[in-house]
């Protein structure tokens, strides 16, 4: 017992050295500065108690029962945006035809990485889809909107992979690369400077997405701005960071490594080979018209 | 809230020298890049070797090296932005070296304690086999699938990681058997049929591997 008032002393007087301190550097009186730690310990022990009663308000639902709670948004989101990009309605969707020869892009991507990566992995995410579409239409059905929301991993994922890949396919050309004109170059170099301060900026992005994912150069509807962005895996643009996508490069190592195996860097050089200006402007011009701008 | 000014701390004398990091370097593979074939084709463990792991290597010692200045310096902002980056390249050197020594031209079958806990845990080894090559296939994007042993429940688990997050680290289980599905494992040879590869991978798993690192673990 002595030993806990000799503590109780000892902690006194360390709290009233600290005040003591806390005044001089302060400049506000020790009775003071007691006072509004008062008012702040007041305040918080209001707002614990009403994130308490907040708290006790949650109902926690039984698991498996059905019942008309929230609907994840992104699930509508992923939807809209492959419906404005493609015009499929939700569940209708197909391989969009690519407009020049998978061969056409050489020597900067290869014939049978173009092939592969259009046949069979934009394919694969695209069957996936209409798979998952069929099971969101069950759920939708029963109402049950935990099962809906479980879906929503992978609607994202294969819904984001068929709607990165048709941009992608637009985004290229033959004949094409160099430096862009018109509105995204004004924009461009509004934004970064220069083209190449822009080039050297979306590279350094996308060399460095760890695993798989995508480099964008997308617009800011809210600052009518461009900005370089990435995403991870498939992941869309619209939905991860709000910007419209204007140019994407997939670097999957699926989209170069049987021509460039481990060097990401080489492909991403040679992509500013293809970039279609041309299709980035009219993204671009949309995408500032859809903004009111 | 009242901010508590922090009474002026005589700033710490740390030892003016820097650790002196050991760099980490490639193991040596334990059979020549052509020994996993027809199963993993020698143009893949070439570059799977050689340069990946290389490169997740020399991004480690880098940012190691960055690590000990920022200590050294107390610059704790820098300590945790430098965090990304070990998960990284440390977990792509951790999770490359195990998996050389997860496969074996000769690998033997499962036997004893660990048979045992197969069967337990997964009914059949066939159970074991399809689980986690049905979890493996199912990675969204790059990552690694995992047969890991969980010390506190003394049981079997399959699970797994994205990119190259290390398993203790991530989950806290053991890794005993890890199978890597970032395209540059297997798309030289396999193109986009990840789940060929993964079937096709357990043909040169070393059990006697698997067994050593479950002995260990128990």
């Amino acid at each position: 017992m002595e030993g806990n008032s000799k503590m109780a002393d000892l902690k006194d007087a360390y709290i009233a050295a600290l005040e003591k301190k806390l005044a001089e550097l302060s400049g506000i009186e020790v009775d003071q500065i007691k006072k509004n730690q008062l008012a702040n310990a007041a305040d918080e022990a209001r707002a614990i108690s009403e994130m308490a009663e907040y708290v006790a308000s949650i109902q926690v639902e039984q698991a498996g029962v059905a019942q008309a709670g929230v609907v994840n948004p992104q699930i509508a989101a992923v939807y809209s945006h492959i419906t404005a990009e493609l015009g499929e309605e939700r569940g209708a969707h197909v391989l969009p035809p690519m407009k020049y020869d998978y061969a056409a892009l050489e020597p900067h991507i290869s014939a049978m990485i173009m092939e592969i990566h259009h046949t069979k992995h934009h394919q694969g995410y695209i069957t996936n889809l209409k798979a998952c579409t069929e099971k969101l239409k069950q759920a939708e059905e029963a109402n049950d909107v935990a099962a809906m929301n479980a879906l929503l991993p992978a609607i994202k994922f294969n819904g984001g992979g068929h709607l990165n890949h048709t941009i992608f396919w637009t985004n290229m050309a033959p004949n094409a690369g160099g430096e862009p004109s018109g509105p995204i170059a004004d924009a461009i170099n509004k934004e970064f400077g220069s083209f190449q301060d822009f080039k050297a900026k979306f590279s350094a992005a996308s060399v460095g997405v760890k695993g798989s994912g995508w480099g964008w150069l997308g617009y800011c509807p809210k600052n009518d701005t461009v900005a370089v962005a990435t995403c991870q895996n498939q992941d869309p643009l619209q939905i991860t960071h709000g910007l419209i996508p204007l140019l994407g490069l997939d670097v999957w190592e699926h989209a170069y490594y049987l021509q460039y195996k481990n060097l990401r860097a080489d492909y991403v050089k040679a992509f500013f080979n293809v970039i279609n200006w041309a299709n980035v402007n009219e993204r671009y011009d949309n995408a500032r018209k859809s903004a009111g701008h | 809230m009242i901010i508590l000014r922090k009474l002026s701390l005589a700033p710490r004398l740390v030892g003016a020298r820097i650790r002196g990091c050991q760099k980490h370097t490639l193991p040596d593979l334990p059979y020549d890049y052509s020994a996993l074939e027809p199963v993993i084709s020698a143009e893949i463990m070439q570059l799977h070797h050689s340069k990946h792991h290389q490169t997740y290597i020399n991004n480690l010692n880098v940012a190691e090296e960055k690590l000990a200045e920022a200590k050294a310096k107390s610059d704790i902002s820098t300590v945790i932005a430098l965090a990304p980056a070990l998960k990284f390249n440390g977990g792509g050197h951790i999770n490359h070296s195990i998996f050389w020594k997860n496969l074996s031209p000769d690998g033997g079958e499962p036997q004893g304690e660990l048979l045992t806990a197969i069967n337990r845990d997964f009914g059949s080894l066939d159970g074991l086999k399809s689980q986690l090559s049905a979890a493996t296939v199912a990675i969204q994007g790059s990552g690694w699938g995992w047969l890991g042993y969980n010390k506190q429940k003394k049981i079997l688990q399959i699970a797994t990681c994205p990119n190259q997050d290390p398993l203790e680290a991530t989950t806290g289980l053991i890794p005993l058997f890890g199978i890597d599905v970032w395209e540059h494992a297997y798309y030289l040879q396999y193109k986009n049929v990840r789940p060929d590869y993964v079937n096709a991978i357990w043909k040169v798993a070393n059990w006697k591997d698997i067994i050593t690192r479950f002995n260990a673990a128990q």
